[in-house]
């Protein structure tokens, strides 16, 4: 978690000329909506979000992130606020799914930190890591199942030429071939689908996290989803502990 | 896993299942869409529906509009973008601002006004296009108004602004 938000840090430190004064987002344009929310949240949101203080705020986000890669667990309650501060300035989020990953793990942390490693909040948390990001992939999963153009891969094909993302030709060329595609989105499909194999299953959970990792890896490489990788990445560790706990114990 | 355990286990899948049966009236209030990274979705890319796509056109003072140009192309990216893609991530933001202003005047079923802060944006958006453009084209140097519109597939009109002036 704390390279992805390092990462995150750097990446917005060089895009600040978007958010600058004379940039695409703004300050005086975004504060606009900012007059429906609740007066101190206003005033917090004020202070921090101008663009000066916003390049303030990821400089000590780098420094933040640090700090929790050293193992200051704490420090995961500064970065909580910043993230939900700097997702708040980009009106709800800046990379969609990803940013969503990363408050959802940076929560789990912040409201973990203060308890031991044993303490039932740090367990609680634990799992619910691990539900969301195996519901991330199932929920995906389902969502394509259902959908008969992406059983088939006419989907996969048309998405990848949609124009939304910068696809190598590599890519578009091995999605050409209709059979090809339709076996790519089929294996997306039942990796999605089969995730939660990984909670309940020790045995099969590392075999679906180098998958996942292979994934993220992969769509990193064609949609330049870079984020995502590291985000997910993040949620791991807890996968792997709820798989083990559940087997200890439910199914034990 | 303790009997406490469990409990603490249900009522966070409660909470969890009370959050997402309220998560889409939450999130067609402007103030709650401050916050709906809070409210993960994980629907990813279930439909593949046409790909909105903003153009814009200039003119001098007192001149006809010109023809329709559209955005600058994204640079390809390299293998370092799998750890730092700040470019990449910047052209789905942009996306994702004219993806957020049709969902905007959907919901709150207004004509497209700068008023909007969606609107506002891409306002910006355009702006720094045609800025990037005048180091480069020499018929944009005169520009002195611009107009923008938002198109799916095969240049079928979703939006068209009003004429504004740089």
């Amino acid at each position: 978690m704390a390279f992805a938000l390092l990462l995150q840090s750097i990446e917005f430190l060089q895009l600040r000329r978007a958010f600058a004064d004379d940039g695409v987002w703004q300050w005086s344009v975004l504060k606009r909506e900012h007059a429906l929310l609740f007066a101190p949240l206003r005033y917090c949101f004020a202070v921090l979000l101008p663009y000066r203080a916003f390049v303030f705020l990821l400089g000590v986000q780098v420094l933040a992130s640090v700090l929790l890669g050293l193992g200051f667990s704490l420090s995961a309650v500064p970065l909580f606020c910043m993230q939900l501060a700097i997702n708040v300035r980009f009106r709800g989020t800046f990379n969609g799914g990803s940013d969503s990953m990363i408050i959802l793990v940076l929560l789990a942390l912040a409201l973990s930190a203060p308890f031991g490693p044993q303490s039932s909040a740090n367990l609680v948390c634990l799992f619910y890591v691990a539900v969301q990001a195996t519901l991330s992939y199932f929920l995906a999963g389902v969502a394509k199942l259902k959908e008969p153009g992406w059983r088939s891969g006419v989907m996969l094909s048309a998405f990848l030429s949609a124009g939304l993302y910068v696809v190598p030709g590599w890519a578009r060329r091995l999605v050409a071939n209709s059979g090809r595609a339709c076996w790519f989105a089929r294996g997306v499909i039942a990796f999605e689908c089969g995730f939660p194999l990984a909670l309940l299953q020790p045995s099969a959970c590392f075999g679906f996290l180098l998958a996942g990792l292979l994934f993220h890896f992969v769509n990193g490489l064609v949609l330049g989803l870079n984020r995502f990788l590291f985000a997910w990445a993040a949620t791991y560790p807890a996968i792997l502990f709820a798989s083990q706990r559940l087997a200890a114990t439910v199914f034990a | 896993m303790t009997a406490s355990h469990v409990g603490a286990l249900v009522l966070f899948l409660l909470v969890l299942a009370g959050l997402s049966l309220c998560r889409g009236a939450l999130l067609r209030s402007s103030a709650w869409l401050l916050f709906r990274s809070l409210f993960p979705a994980f629907g990813f890319f279930e439909s593949v529906g046409e790909v909105p796509r903003l153009n814009y056109r200039v003119a001098t003072e007192d001149g006809p509009m010109g023809s329709w140009l559209a955005a600058p192309e994204p640079e390809e990216r390299g293998l370092g973008a799998l750890l730092l893609n700040a470019q990449g991530n910047l052209h789905l933001a942009q996306q994702g601002l004219i993806e957020r202003l049709l969902s905007d005047l959907e919901l709150k079923r207004e004509e497209p006004s700068s008023e909007s802060v969606a609107y506002l944006l891409v306002q910006r958006l355009i702006c720094s296009w045609i800025q990037q453009h005048v180091d480069r084209a020499a018929p944009l140097r005169a520009a002195a108004r611009y107009q923008f519109r938002v198109v799916v597939g095969s240049d079928e009109e979703v939006l068209v602004s009003l004429v504004h002036s740089l």
